[in-house]
């Protein structure tokens, strides 16, 4: 079973206006888990190319924003928060685990219970090619197709040049038209 | 721009030709055949990338299931534009519609403070509509575009949490509609001129907002 996220509780909350203001804060971040819970995971799920290891930097991402609300000064930058938490939070589990080898057998066949329009089949090879690309192409390319940042965001994102997100974007896309045509 | 370079270029940013990308493709048939091939993929890898995530959704949210939305969705195949109006109401198109923006938007569910006045009565009067005194705090305004319409798009201010209005005057729905869009859980409510659109999380009282706003709400001529 996949771990839910516990919020805070409001019945802990201090008297009076503590009260409201906390309940506030809590009422502010489930609107926020609510709304970007799907793109933490997915960024997560192909950061870490495993569901359960994506459960788990989707987890810890939100429990830290908690802990960083307050110090959220810029509403629109909401997403691009919370991205960048997931991206240390993985590099973090990484730094602690150190896992030698990734099962790309069980992401690839993960269920979409009918809701895509396109066959499942075609889900599953499109997946596995994605997984044969390397990190560097993959992540600017799920930043870009998921979440629609520019390529500017992007290497603000990732923290390099704009220059090398374009060539990135380009070649990642090149080698999935090579995989999936069967072009050598 | 010669064939490689617009290759290359449309290869990073599938979904945003320049002009000058167009007229290329407009003259060269060998590279627009390459950019219909690479629309179809770059909507294939959208719907590969949107993994299902029911899993570790919190208790209000599960059940849902994500959709293959964005940029990439308006190019898959005729079919499924076919199998969508055969099953969609237009209620439904609408819900789509509204949940769409509010993605756009994020910012509109963590403002805090409340807009100033003048600011909200003009956003609303582009929509010839009026608040009257006494009505909910309005914590975000911004004056947007929803199928082609000047939308006011506020966000309320309720004791668990922000919830989302869209004024929607020149969209005629014939009975109140709840949905869950993208994660969005709102209502759709007949106005005297149009409807409206709110939308909260699972915390919040959509009922509290809809009748407030409905009892403030006025329709300028």
């Amino acid at each position: 079973m996949a771990p839910v996220i516990k919020f805070p509780s409001r019945r802990s909350a201090p008297s009076g206006d503590g009260l409201s203001e906390q309940g506030s804060k809590t009422a502010k971040f489930e609107a926020l888990c609510a709304r970007f819970q799907p793109d933490v995971f997915r960024y997560a799920y192909w950061l870490a190319k495993n569901r359960a290891l994506a459960e788990d930097i989707a987890q810890e991402t939100f429990l830290r924003a908690w802990r960083a609300i307050d110090s959220l000064l810029e509403p629109e930058s909401v997403r691009p928060w919370l991205l960048k938490i997931a991206r240390r939070e993985h590099a973090r589990l990484y730094e602690r685990k150190r896992f030698e080898t990734i099962d790309i057998e069980d992401p690839v066949a993960v269920s979409d219970e009918g809701m895509s329009v396109f066959p499942s089949e075609d889900l599953s090879e499109v997946r596995a090619a994605l997984f044969t690309l390397s990190d560097d192409y993959r992540e600017p390319l799920v930043l870009q197709v998921l979440f629609g940042l520019t390529t500017s965001e992007i290497a603000e994102q990732l923290g390099i040049e704009q220059g090398a997100v374009l060539t990135r974007l380009c070649r990642a896309r090149e080698k999935l038209r090579v995989v999936l045509s069967g072009e050598k | 721009m010669n064939h490689e370079e617009l290759k290359r270029s449309v290869s990073a940013q599938p979904m945003l030709l320049t002009s000058e990308q167009r007229e290329h493709l407009l003259n060269c048939s060998e590279c627009s055949s390459f950019v219909q091939e690479l629309q179809v993929l770059e909507a294939r890898i959208e719907a590969a990338l949107q993994v299902p995530v029911s899993g570790v959704m919190p208790k209000p949210m599960r059940g849902f299931s994500a959709l293959p939305f964005g940029l990439a969705a308006a190019l898959t195949t005729v079919a499924v534009l076919l199998t969508a109006l055969l099953v969609a109401t237009p209620q439904d198109a609408l819900a789509r519609a509204v949940a769409l923006h509010m993605d756009h938007e994020p910012q509109a569910l963590v403002s805090e403070q409340a807009v100033d006045l003048p600011a909200l009565s003009a956003v609303l009067a582009g929509a010839h509509i009026a608040l009257l005194p006494g009505g909910p705090t309005v914590t975000y305004v911004n004056a947007c575009q929803l199928r082609g319409h000047l939308t006011p798009h506020l966000a309320v201010h309720t004791s668990n949490g922000p919830v989302v209005v869209l004024m929607l005057p020149q969209e005629r729905i014939a009975k109140r509609q709840s949905f869950s869009q993208l994660g969005l859980h709102g209502m759709l409510v007949p106005m005297a001129r149009g409807s409206m659109a709110v939308v909260g999380s699972g915390a919040t009282d959509l009922d509290e907002v809809i009748s407030l706003m409905s009892s403030k709400v006025r329709y300028l001529d």
